[in-house]
């Protein structure tokens, strides 16, 4: 019986190799017959459990062996029939009267092999060699067995082009259709080791899945590539003989161009068009990132620093740093620095230390937004030294609780918003600073989160240490895995991802479970109104700022006209303060419950 | 040759990204679950250790997957089925823990990991085997240490119930 099921296991596995999809179906009936062996057997003996098992392993190994061993005639088996099918698929294309677009080196050689031509022009199979595989070619489609599209073998002379088709590269330039190679040395290749290196199925991965709708940002990068170059073509001197000014941006697909000529009109609509359909919004910093083809983030940084001075592109000296103040348009903005979108006026650019230092008081874009941090951080550091020393609760609770919200509010009231602060004043030094400044900034934000996670988290599991343990180390595993991602540069996704999953569990998670257990009537069932009430007004204070960052109200109604005073960023900084501020009284109100309530 | 190389290197590219996407997915809703259904209390602090390693690995996994990038990027597929592996074990480990070894549930949720696992990550032969195996050993290996002469049914009221304890 043993022996019965083994073999029909390895048949079934032997046939499942080539259909992969079906294997899972016989994992299914595999795992099934064990349990149900396992379940029936082990009232008399753990042996019979041991056995039978061991039988399916060596079963499973046994086809490993199998499949190893035939390995190569399966594919070359697998491949030969695939081709034969496409081809089978283009000649009776030919027979029809459809013309066969041949844009890709797979269809050159299979029209080669069929020895047909498009009639359109000659094939050029250096150009069709560099072109994209289609999609419809990226995933290997296999017809049924018996169809009419199977062809005989071919011919000796074929074999050199089927080889290229089914590895997908080219040794040696294949000749136009009608001119099939001759057998040479160099452009053979045997068709195991080709067979080998063929990909086994292409991705259906494509540069274009990555272009999004043109948003207002890449529409100010475009302006500023194309400005940039227009200022290297006229040799650096930045006399661009016409420029968008900041009330011309390019409105709607380029609505206002410059061109080549410096000049507006349907040439700049097509020179905008065309670096339109280029570019992708992408995250300036990965995209350096994945430009400059370094491992991780210091490398990163290291490389700009030996970059500094340089243009990347011209290799010209960069522009030296400013000593006298003096603010930018986002049109002289360099490549590194993405401009806040609708805002126009007020950047600036390559500023020494002391004159970033100077800046502070005067006014430009950045103004409103470092002293919106650095005021609540001044305030903050004052009252929680006065708060910790002289409140009755913060005093009468236990240690543990004044030390866990002690450094949560160092995180969320002080720690972010220095950072935050010093960002926006000191980024503007060079390349380096912009993305060091930036990445802490980041970076002090996730810590916000994590210390205000941690307080919540102990206040909603504080009689349950073993989840309390578990949400610690979960939270504190996500946002490790945030940094990672932000430190290596990630892909933007990845990072958004990770973030998003970090503020979800870490926010979402004490608050669902509190409110779930406070309805069904759990053992926290008489947690304060007001506790509740703070933590609510916080969440909705911090996504309400989050909502007017992210839709860019108001500067989007009135662009050009809040760059100083208004703008989206200052109002965001408002709101999260004011939020983060809420803390502090939720805190006390569960502390001061707490200390009636014992566990 | 660099056409191919180029080809290679963008799937592996984006193979890479889904791997780690799909790291951070199942750590976050295994957490979730976690969260939710917390289990017997006879094994807490078992359960708790537990659970943290196999978030440990899941998040550990993904930050060393940026930091030998790589050799993340050979080795893609091997690293694909150690964490399948790990992940049927964790869930043996923990229906043994929680005393549901022989539950129907373990194995219908078992043989539903081992049925996405080909489907969803598109594993190969080899290392779809190396799962199973890996999933069937830990099975035998916790059958023999924790209930040795099988399970038991007990009755309850008018019915026979399943409760899946190890005598």
């Amino acid at each position: 019986m043993t022996a019965g099921r083994c073999i029909t296991l390895m048949a079934v596995s032997r046939w499942a190799c080539l259909h992969r999809r079906w294997f899972a179906w016989y994992n299914f009936i595999l795992m099934f017959t064990v349990s149900k062996q396992t379940r029936c057997c082990c009232y008399h003996s753990p042996a019979v459990v041991v056995i039978l098992n061991s039988c399916v392993c060596v079963c499973l190994l046994s086809v490993v062996v199998l499949m190893k061993m035939t390995h190569r005639v399966e594919v070359a088996a697998r491949y030969e029939f695939l081709t034969n099918y496409r081809l089978g698929l283009i000649s009776r294309a030919h027979a029809t009267g459809v013309v066969v677009p041949t844009e890709s080196f797979w269809d050159m050689t299979a029209l080669a092999e069929l020895n047909i031509s498009d009639g359109a022009s000659p094939v050029d199979i250096d150009a069709a060699s560099s072109a994209p595989v289609p999609s419809a070619l990226r995933r290997s489609s296999a017809g049924p067995a018996g169809s009419p599209e199977r062809r005989a073998p071919m011919s000796v002379d074929n074999a050199t082009a089927r080889t290229s088709l089914l590895s997908g590269m080219r040794s040696e330039p294949v000749p136009a259709a009608g001119a099939l190679p001759s057998k040479s040395p160099e452009t053979v290749v045997s068709p195991t080791s080709a067979l080998k290196a063929a990909p086994r199925e292409y991705s259906t991965f494509s540069p274009s899945a990555l272009h999004k709708d043109i948003d207002e940002e890449t529409k100010q990068a475009l302006a500023r590539q194309l400005y940039q170059r227009l200022k290297r073509a006229n040799g650096g001197r930045g006399s661009v003989p016409t420029l968008l000014s900041p009330g011309t941006v390019p409105s709607e697909a380029g609505g206002a161009g410059v061109t080549d000529s410096g000049v507006d009109g349907e040439a700049g609509l097509d020179s905008v068009s065309t670096a339109l359909s280029i570019l992708t919004p992408i995250d300036t910093i990965s995209q350096m990132f994945r430009e400059s083809g370094v491992g991780n983030f210091w490398s990163f940084v290291n490389l700009l620093t030996a970059q500094e001075g340089r243009d990347d592109e011209s290799g010209r000296p960069d522009v030296a740093k400013k000593n006298v103040y003096e603010a930018s348009t986002y049109l002289e903005l360099p490549d590194y620095f993405a401009p806040y979108p609708y805002i126009y006026t007020g950047y600036r650019v390559n500023f020494s230390w002391k004159l970033c230092w100077e800046s502070m008081f005067k006014m430009h874009n950045e103004t409103v937004n470092i002293w919106t941090e650095f005021i609540p951080f001044l305030v903050c550091l004052v009252l929680l030294f006065v708060v910790m020393a002289v409140d009755p609760i913060l005093v009468a609770s236990s240690g543990q609780d004044r030390t866990a919200v002690a450094l949560g509010l160092f995180c969320v009231l002080i720690l972010r918003a220095l950072c935050s602060g010093l960002a926006h004043l000191l980024h503007c030094q060079s390349r380096r600073a912009y993305v060091v400044f930036w990445a802490v900034d980041y970076i002090s934000i996730c810590v916000c989160v994590l210390a205000m996670s941690i307080v919540f988290g102990r206040f909603t599991f504080y009689c349950l240490p073993q989840q309390q343990v578990f949400f610690n180390i979960s939270v504190c595993g996500l946002f490790l895995s945030t940094i990672v991602s932000v430190v290596f540069v990630s892909s933007a996704a990845i990072r958004t991802g990770s973030f998003i999953l970090f503020v979800l569990f870490a926010n979402g998670v004490p608050f669902v479970y509190q409110l779930t257990t406070r309805v069904a009537g759990g053992a926290s069932e008489d947690i304060p109104n007001e506790y509740l009430m703070w933590w609510c007004l916080n969440s909705a204070l911090v996504s309400m700022g989050l909502l007017i960052k992210a839709t860019s109200i108001p500067e989007r109604f009135f662009p050009g006209k809040l760059d100083n005073w208004g703008a989206s960023h200052q109002w965001w900084h408002l709101f999260v303060t004011s939020g983060n501020v809420l803390t502090y009284f939720a805190w006390r109100t569960y502390l001061d419950w707490r200390h009636r309530t014992p566990c | 040759m660099k056409r191919s190389f180029v080809h290679t290197a963008s799937r592996l590219q984006v193979r890479g990204q889904t791997i780690r996407k799909g790291l951070l997915w199942v750590a976050f809703f295994y957490m979730l679950y976690s969260i939710i259904e917390w289990g017997d209390q006879h094994f807490f602090w078992h359960l708790v250790v537990a659970r943290a390693v196999y978030i440990v690995l899941l998040l550990g996994g993904f930050a060393l997957s940026f930091v030998f990038e790589d050799h993340f990027h050979r080795h893609i597929s091997f690293y694909t089925t150690l964490m399948l592996s790990f992940t049927g074990m964790d869930i043996i480990v923990e229906g043994a823990l929680q005393r549901q070894l022989y539950s129907p549930f373990l194995v219908i949720i078992l043989i539903m990991y081992l049925v996405a696992g080909p489907i969803l990550v598109r594993t190969r032969f080899v290392h779809t085997t190396a799962v199973c195996w890996a999933s069937i050993c830990t099975f035998d290996f916790f059958s023999l240490i924790i209930g040795p002469s099988g399970d038991q049914n007990i009755p309850a009221g008018q019915k026979w119930w399943y409760v899946c304890i190890p005598e």
